[in-house]
């Protein structure tokens, strides 16, 4: 299911409001806020545009690459 | 006399192997500390005093047997308590934790002990490394050793204290935004982030694994080197630690430097104009994207941070403070589609920084965009623009954690109230310590900066 920020916020909160958690309100807020942000950045993909959009990403592997328990480990 | 218990590592390692002083003194020393200031800062959440005697009259007999084992030989070390030490609980500080007792030390610990570290006691922070300043823990805020009634900044809150006031020699932290950097800065020491992954989480009770790091809080920039070296998995590569050749620091300004303390900034620009003084070239450059940072960051940590804590959240969500709770619940409403949009970002972030990177030894900024904030604070307002403090805290640091590129922050002078600013420098993937030799140099050059003196 893909929603808006706005349609996103409007069920978290009732969301929120159901499971007695009032206080993560403001903060679902900010959230959305900074969701808003993250998708209009220039890099993200669409499949709807022939047009490259955002940065090429050079083949090194990168951390976040995996996020196996590799790190865990010595 | 010389008071050892502020000294660095290096000078007592000399004292210790040439017999100037024991390691049971030092212990000994260091307890009574413990004793006359722990209680009023609230730093350890376990003091180890009788294992630490033990282990003390057991490394005077190695020395006095000729088996000196190193520079860590009988240096006191603190640990973050979200790391385990064999024997003891890993609280993290919350009641929501596994009260039983850790089976074996982290890996990181281990590798101290090998080296001859004892460790002293196990340290406060904020509940799972889940905040900025110390104030959310079972077992109540660690306070600023210059100011009561201010956080020395988190969440290796305990740590940094520890080592600012002589209750360690050392400690050993973790960083998933900042967490070692910020108290550091806030508190007048020098703290490393290493490339990601180059020091074992092993043992290290998770928060956000992609983003979480291990390092060490020390008083110079020679004493994280040894610790740093004591816990890596990888020998150096030959080829990273050179000195640095070209003396050039990169300044990005946009974003980094756009909403600053007025006083920080003051700080931040002494400190630039004196390295020029010294041949210093301070060139201005940009990271391309980094507006975005915060965003990124967020939704990576969130989602991560909910998804690690899922089993306590359904089992005994009550347990946590109201602040983690709220925000761990917060990474259950993130959507797939912006973690992945994050993690396509901080790609993105990585290569801007690498571009940064290409002109010059590393990149220079603050620590920490205020001074150590009054307890209980909420908002700050610089220039007028009232922003969340946590979000303010992270803002300088918190994007080197998602690309994982090695950061250090190195004291750079006081506010007129006579708080510690912090300096930071970025480095190359995989150069650590080739930073550290830049850090050692720009080191040399600030130490006429007015340092704190704490109790």
């Amino acid at each position: 299911m893909t929603r808006s920020p706005d349609e996103w916020l409007t069920a978290a909160q009732a969301d929120a409001d159901r499971r007695g958690l009032t206080q993560l309100k403001p903060l679902l807020r900010v959230l959305a806020s900074a969701t808003e942000t993250l998708r209009k950045a220039p890099w993200n993909h669409d499949a709807q545009s022939s047009q490259i959009t955002g940065h090429s990403i050079k083949g090194s592997r990168r951390q976040g690459d995996n996020l196996s328990p590799a790190n865990r480990e010595p | 006399m010389i008071n050892w218990c502020k000294q660095p590592i290096y000078r007592l390692a000399q004292a210790i192997e040439n017999k100037v002083v024991s390691v049971r003194e030092v212990i000994d020393s260091t307890l009574s500390r413990i004793a006359a200031h722990d209680r009023s800062l609230n730093v350890y959440t376990a003091v180890l005093g009788d294992r630490a005697r033990y282990e003390a009259d057991k490394a005077d007999q190695l020395i006095a047997t000729g088996h000196y084992r190193g520079p860590l030989h009988g240096v006191p070390i603190s640990i973050k308590d979200l790391i385990d030490v064999a024997g003891v609980p890993t609280t993290s500080a919350s009641r929501a934790s596994n009260p039983t007792a850790a089976e074996r030390d982290a890996t990181a610990v281990a590798r101290l002990r090998t080296a001859g570290a004892i460790i002293i006691g196990k340290c406060n922070l904020h509940e799972f490394a889940f905040g900025t300043t110390g104030e959310d823990s079972c077992f109540g805020p660690t306070l600023h050793p210059l100011d009561k009634t201010r956080s020395p900044g988190g969440s290796s809150s305990g740590s940094a204290v520890s080592v600012a006031t002589g209750m360690a020699f050392g400690s050993v932290g973790t960083d998933t935004g900042g967490s070692i950097r910020i108290p550091s800065a806030a508190c007048g020491l020098v703290g490393l982030k290493p490339t990601y992954g180059e020091i074992s989480c092993d043992g290290v009770t998770p928060l956000a694994p992609s983003l979480d790091h291990v390092g060490p809080l020390a008083r110079c920039v020679e004493d994280a080197r040894l610790l740093y070296k004591t816990m890596r998995n990888t020998p150096p590569d030959p080829e990273n630690t050179a000195l640095p050749t070209r003396r050039i620091l990169g300044c990005p300004k946009p974003f980094f430097l756009e909403q600053l303390d007025s006083e920080i900034r003051t700080s931040f620009e002494h400190s630039l104009t004196r390295l020029q003084s010294t041949g210093w070239i301070i060139r201005d450059t940009v990271v391309d994207h980094a507006l975005y940072s915060p965003a990124v960051c967020l939704h990576l940590v969130l989602s991560e941070a909910a998804a690690t804590h899922m089993r306590g959240l359904t089992t005994r969500a009550d347990h946590y403070t109201d602040g983690v709770r709220l925000r761990l619940e917060l990474g259950r409403y993130v959507m797939g589609e912006d973690y992945a949009r994050a993690h396509h970002g901080r790609l993105v972030l990585g290569e801007a920084i690498d571009a940064a990177l290409d002109s010059c030894d590393a990149l220079v900024l603050p620590t920490l965009p205020i001074p150590a904030p009054q307890l209980a604070t909420t908002t700050v307002n610089i220039g007028n623009q009232p922003e969340p403090l946590r979000s303010v805290m992270l803002r300088l640091t918190q994007l080197f954690n998602a690309t994982g590129h090695p950061a250090i922050s190195l004291p750079c002078g006081l506010t007129t109230g006579g708080l510690p600013c912090g300096l930071q420098l970025i480095g190359r993937l995989n150069q650590t310590d080739h930073l550290l030799n830049v850090a050692e140099t720009i080191e040399a050059v600030l130490n006429d900066r007015p340092r704190p003196t704490p109790q």
